[in-house]
């Protein structure tokens, strides 16, 4: 299985840049065809990595808890070719690091990897009818940027890592810049999203350094397995909290930036406004998870220390106040576009809500809204892909009304993914949000009220949206059709291709929301072993708390789940009882 | 210290790839007395080209071949990881120079132009062989002196001229600037060798070592084109002609870098390393963040693409300067300046090799709206043209990536602080350089202005071969650091 891991990135890639070279020399049907071909073939792939692993995974990397040193990233399957190694100069002596390219499979990434080939099948399946001709350049795209993707989420080394994160700008710019409605625009919008990413990733270069040279003198590691176990030993006091600090911060600012996490999401509504649905479908739900995964991947493993003392009070305000600003400037959204943006903001609130409460039920909560607001984000910007070739402009309150009678199946899928995103119960974004809340209530229950508070405006901007646009009597005069000339006219209701597709992605959202134990036990493991070590920093508080690992025989002999024995996480612990019993 | 002939030709082979080169530099400029028929034929431009290129590869091959033995005490030239790789980076260098001014010169004079060029590198070898004062600064006026001949025979009209004048007069002064310093730490060292000199440098500096160092910087930041000694840059580059400024903007740069290195390098090699100072450390780093910013903040700003690669290469001058700094306060190899220069010739040469095959020569003025629509009309050069600029702004895939990464590595493992400092400047140096070299891709993209565009000189395969060269190499040198 290890040798598979190369190709999980290289057969994207590979295939893309020849689509696209297809494509470019007149080749277009061809090219269309091989890469809704070629992306079913990643899907299908990538689903079986990811059921192998849930098969063999968490038994194949149980570790001891108790003991300090343990990597809290244990990847299962791991391919590290020795001839693919360099000596990077590092330290203050001539002696050099020897940093070895490495890839590897944990369950983080696994979710990950299998929402980019999902998000990406379902963006060139359903693209077909919206971009017309180009749609083999356009798929050709999304196959490079999915293989980019991938070797981000398979990365086990910083530079893998960082290589990756900078690749995926060329074929993220081709995709904005490429089938925006006005061409100049999405060319602008292009650029300012490459310019803004290259100033996180940019200084985000000597955060990486920084963390590789963080501990062990000279002998420099590049390798997370190495960098996390490093970080799980007993503090080092010859790590001074300035450099831990100074490491977390140069990442969080270019993460950040990748994220649009809320005072550096500047260039995020103008990019989803100026490029193609289809394009941003990729865009949202992928690409802004490498920001996230970042931080879960880089921050809170290996800088523990510096995540304590910022993460909930710093990162977890702002992820509050993205829920609140973002919800509310959606309810000030004609386009439907910048609407989803702003929401899109906000349900990225929860997910650092989440994360940096530091607890194990945010982490595990975060990571389950990664994947399931990647899967809810890239649907509705599909559907509104496909009500834009329709309707022939973005903007909901112009002459709007009673769509739903025209285009049933449409309205139904529509109304289906709102109610996801809007967290009703028994879809995928109740759990994820659920559990982020709750963990976060456990370290700053105010932020967590602010959550609730931005949940309830999530689903008054987006009932109101729906409503407008669906239901009551259809309005009589036409719209304007805005910039949207060069997309395909299209009358009918949905054909048999996106109906099928929507309907996998409903299936898919009705899954996660029905059994999330089964999404929860591919990566449950790996947060907890997060969770715990940054237990294990805050000392006394701490102490208290019992991990899934720690008590795995006792937990299962008396059925509670990983969480017990806080007064605090005993009422917080007990709907997690139902949501996902172990296994 | 009383230097024989004798033991001179012993240490004639630690520099055997300058020596290689002179060799070289020599025979051309004696075929250039040939009569004009026998050499002015275009067999012979192949001819005479091969033989250059031949002692280019030759010398490479001599300056990998030679084993760094070490210094001998009393000697002129020494044998070390700089001799190797500063002498290999100049002989390297030297290939593309040499394709693309292969067809641009006229038949008359290519012989002339040829051997000037394998003196000016050949002067670059024997800096970096160098381990005397006096050795030094022969190799510096072995680059410049052919330097202005090349610029005075290149180009002859009024521009040309003042480039030329201007060149001149400001190598003169800065080499007078730069002795007048070598002989204040001359003074207090006591001996012209290298290791002498380092240790002063080394130690902590009295008012009179800051004398001598600070003229010794002000005259290499002449030819390093670092601030406030940049200004005469953009002005020699517009008045000169295309091979020529490629040479311009290369190999004075890489004399400056070696012969900084070979000044420091007694400090931080000999028998007792030494801690330099933290104030001539925070000197290097604030002239290099001073540097790095003016270049990027008028490269920005600048209309002409010649003023433009002017500029970015004084940006280019901070971020070495900087890595300098930071390897001489860590006492580490200064193999990451080496590479950088490498890399930076080759996204250099590589980006004014493309400009040739696109649009000629750099006589008339040229305006940057001339690179729009280049993915249009050639879409293989305006990939070629993309890897230089990625490089150039420091994008993973190309060796622009490394050359930075290495620098950003140096100055992360510096506990100065002033270093990490000068480092978080060089990281917001870096976008604003992205916005302008990614401003010059897009321009690829953009349509083209068929007003007044110049007839195009057809170049050859020889500039197509430059074209290729860099862009491998600064490929090759990303996949294999």
């Amino acid at each position: 299985m290890s040798y598979l891991l190369p190709w999980l990135i290289l057969t994207p890639v590979l295939a893309g840049i020849a689509i696209v070279a297809i494509a470019l020399r007149g080749g277009q049907q061809l090219a269309s065809r091989v890469a809704q071909a070629m992306s079913i073939l990643l899907l299908v792939a990538s689903c079986w990595v990811a059921m192998s692993y849930a098969i063999e995974g968490p038994a194949g990397v149980s570790a001891s808890p108790e003991a300090s040193g343990v990597a809290t990233i244990q990847p299962l399957w791991v391919f590290q070719p020795t001839w693919l190694s360099a000596r990077l100069p590092s330290g203050s002596s001539l002696a050099r690091s020897l940093w070895n390219f490495s890839l590897g499979l944990d369950g983080i990434g696994g979710l990950m990897l299998l929402l980019s080939s999902l998000v990406t099948c379902a963006a060139i399946l359903i693209g077909k009818d919206q971009v017309g001709a180009s749609h083999g350049l356009l798929g050709g795209w999304l196959l490079i940027a999915s293989g980019a993707m991938a070797m981000v989420f398979l990365a086990m080394d910083l530079l893998t890592f960082y290589i990756g994160f900078e690749l995926a700008l060329i074929p993220l710019f081709a995709l904005v810049a490429g089938w925006g409605t006005d061409r100049k625009e999405s060319f602008a919008a292009a650029r300012r999203f490459v310019l803004f990413t290259l100033a996180g990733s940019i200084p985000m270069v000597l955060g990486l350094l920084a963390l590789a040279s963080l501990r062990g003198g000279d002998a420099w590691t590049w390798d997370f397995v190495g960098l996390s176990a490093a970080a799980n030993a007993p503090a080092d006091p010859a790590v001074g909290r300035g450099s831990e600090a100074w490491a977390f911060w140069l990442l969080v600012w270019g993460l950040g930036i990748k994220m649009a996490i809320l005072p550096l999401h500047a260039w995020l509504p103008p990019t989803y406004r100026a490029c193609h649905p289809v394009g941003t479908a990729f865009l949202g739900a992928v690409a802004v998870k490498m920001g996230l995964f970042g931080f879960l991947r880089l921050l809170l493993p290996m800088l523990p220390q510096a995540c304590i003392e910022y993460g909930p009070w710093v990162l977890g305000s702002l992820g509050a106040a993205a829920i609140f600003y973002g919800a509310f400037a959606a309810l000030g959204q004609k386009d439907l576009r910048t609407l989803l943006a702003y929401s899109s903001l906000s349900h990225v609130g929860f997910i650092m809500l989440g994360l940096f409460s530091l607890t194990s039920e945010g982490l595990a909560g975060g990571v389950l809204q990664m994947f399931h607001h990647g899967l809810t984000t890239a649907a509705m910007f599909l559907l509104i892909g496909a009500i834009g070739i329709r309707r022939g402009t973005y903007d909901w309150q112009e002459a709007a009304g009673g769509l739903a009678g025209r285009w049933p199946h449409l309205a139904a899928f529509f109304v289906f993914f709102t109610m996801a995103g809007a967290g009703m119960p028994g879809l995928n974004h109740f759990v994820g949000e659920l559990l982020s809340l709750l963990g976060m209530a456990r370290v700053a229950p105010w932020l967590s009220a602010v959550g609730c508070a931005g949940v309830f405006l999530g689903a008054w901007y987006a009932l109101r949206m729906v409503h407008r646009l669906f239901f009551g009597t259809p309005s009589s005069e036409k719209p304007q059709r805005k910039g949207a000339d060069a997309a395909p006219v299209v009358t009918g209701d949905l054909g048999w291709r996106p109906i099928l597709v929507f309907s996998f992605m409903a299936a898919v959202a009705l899954y996660g929301g029905l059994v999330p134990s089964h999404w929860l036990q591919l990566f449950r493991s790996d947060t907890d072993r997060i969770a715990q070590q940054l237990y294990q920093r805050t000392g006394s508080e701490v102490s208290a708390i019992r991990f899934s690992e720690a008590t795995n025989a006792s937990s299962q002999r008396d059925g509670r789940t990983m969480v017990t024995r806080r007064p605090l996480s005993e009422q917080a612990g007990q709907p997690l009882t139902s949501l996902h019993p172990l296994p | 210290m009383e230097i024989t002939l004798s033991q001179i030709l012993d240490q004639l082979p630690a520099a055997a790839p300058a020596n290689l080169l002179l060799l070289g530099g020599l025979l051309l400029l004696s075929i250039a007395a040939l009569p004009q028929s026998m050499r002015t034929s275009s067999l012979a431009r192949d001819l005479l080209g091969w033989t250059a290129i031949g002692f280019c590869i030759a010398a490479c091959w001599a300056a990998r071949a030679i084993e760094p033995s070490g210094s001998v005490v009393g000697s002129l030239f020494q044998s070390d990881a700089i001799r190797s790789g500063g002498s290999w980076l100049a002989a390297l260098v030297g290939i593309p120079l040499i394709l693309l001014a292969w067809h641009r010169m006229d038949g008359l004079r290519i012989a002339e132009h040829l051997s000037m060029v394998l003196l000016m590198l050949s002067g670059l070898a024997y800096t970096a062989s160098a381990s005397d004062l006096v050795s030094l600064f022969l190799g510096l006026e072995l680059v410049s002196l052919p330097t202005t001949i090349l610029l005075a025979m290149t180009r002859r009209d009024g521009a040309g001229r003042e480039a030329t004048l201007k060149y001149f007069t400001l190598a003169a002064f800065s080499s007078a600037v730069f002795l007048f310093g070598l002989s204040y730490l001359y003074g207090i060292a006591g001996d012209t060798s290298l290791a002498a000199i380092g240790r002063v440098l080394g130690s902590p500096l009295s008012l009179m070592g800051w004398m001598g160092w600070g003229f010794v910087l002000a005259g290499l930041a002449f030819r390093m084109t670092a601030v406030p000694f940049h200004f005469y840059a953009p002005d020699v580059f517009c008045g000169t002609k295309l091979p020529m400024a490629a040479g311009l903007a290369v190999v004075p740069k890489i004399a400056g870098f070696l012969a900084l290195m070979r000044l420091l390098d007694g400090g931080t090699r000999g028998p007792e390393a030494l801690t330099f100072s933290s104030a001539s450390i925070a000197a290097l780093s604030l002239l290099a963040v001073l540097t790095m910013t003016v270049g990027n903040v008028l490269a920005m700003v600048q209309k002409d693409f010649r003023r433009w690669i002017s500029y970015s290469s004084v940006a280019h001058t901070g971020y070495l300067l900087l890595g300098v700094a930071a390897i001489t306060s860590l006492s580490a190899s200064w193999a990451p300046i080496l590479f950088y220069l490498g890399v930076y010739a080759a996204m250099t040469i590589g980006l004014l090799a493309v400009w040739a095959l696109d649009q000629g020569d750099l006589q008339q003025p040229a305006p940057m709206d001339r690179w729009n629509g280049l993915a249009y009309r050639s879409p293989r050069l305006a990939l070629a043209g993309s890897v230089a600029l990625l490089s150039m702004t420091g994008v993973p895939l190309t060796a622009g990536f490394w050359g930075k990464f290495q620098i950003f590595s140096s100055t992360i493992a510096s506990s100065d602080w002033i270093v990490r400092a000068a480092a978080i400047a060089m990281a917001i140096n870096a976008v604003i350089a992205a916005s302008y070299y990614l401003g010059v891709i897009w321009r690829f993209f953009e349509p083209a202005q068929e007003t007044n565009r110049p007839r195009v000189v057809a170049g050859g395969w020889a500039e197509g071969g430059a074209v290729v060269l860099c862009t491998v190499l600064t490929i090759f040198w990303f996949l294999f650091p």
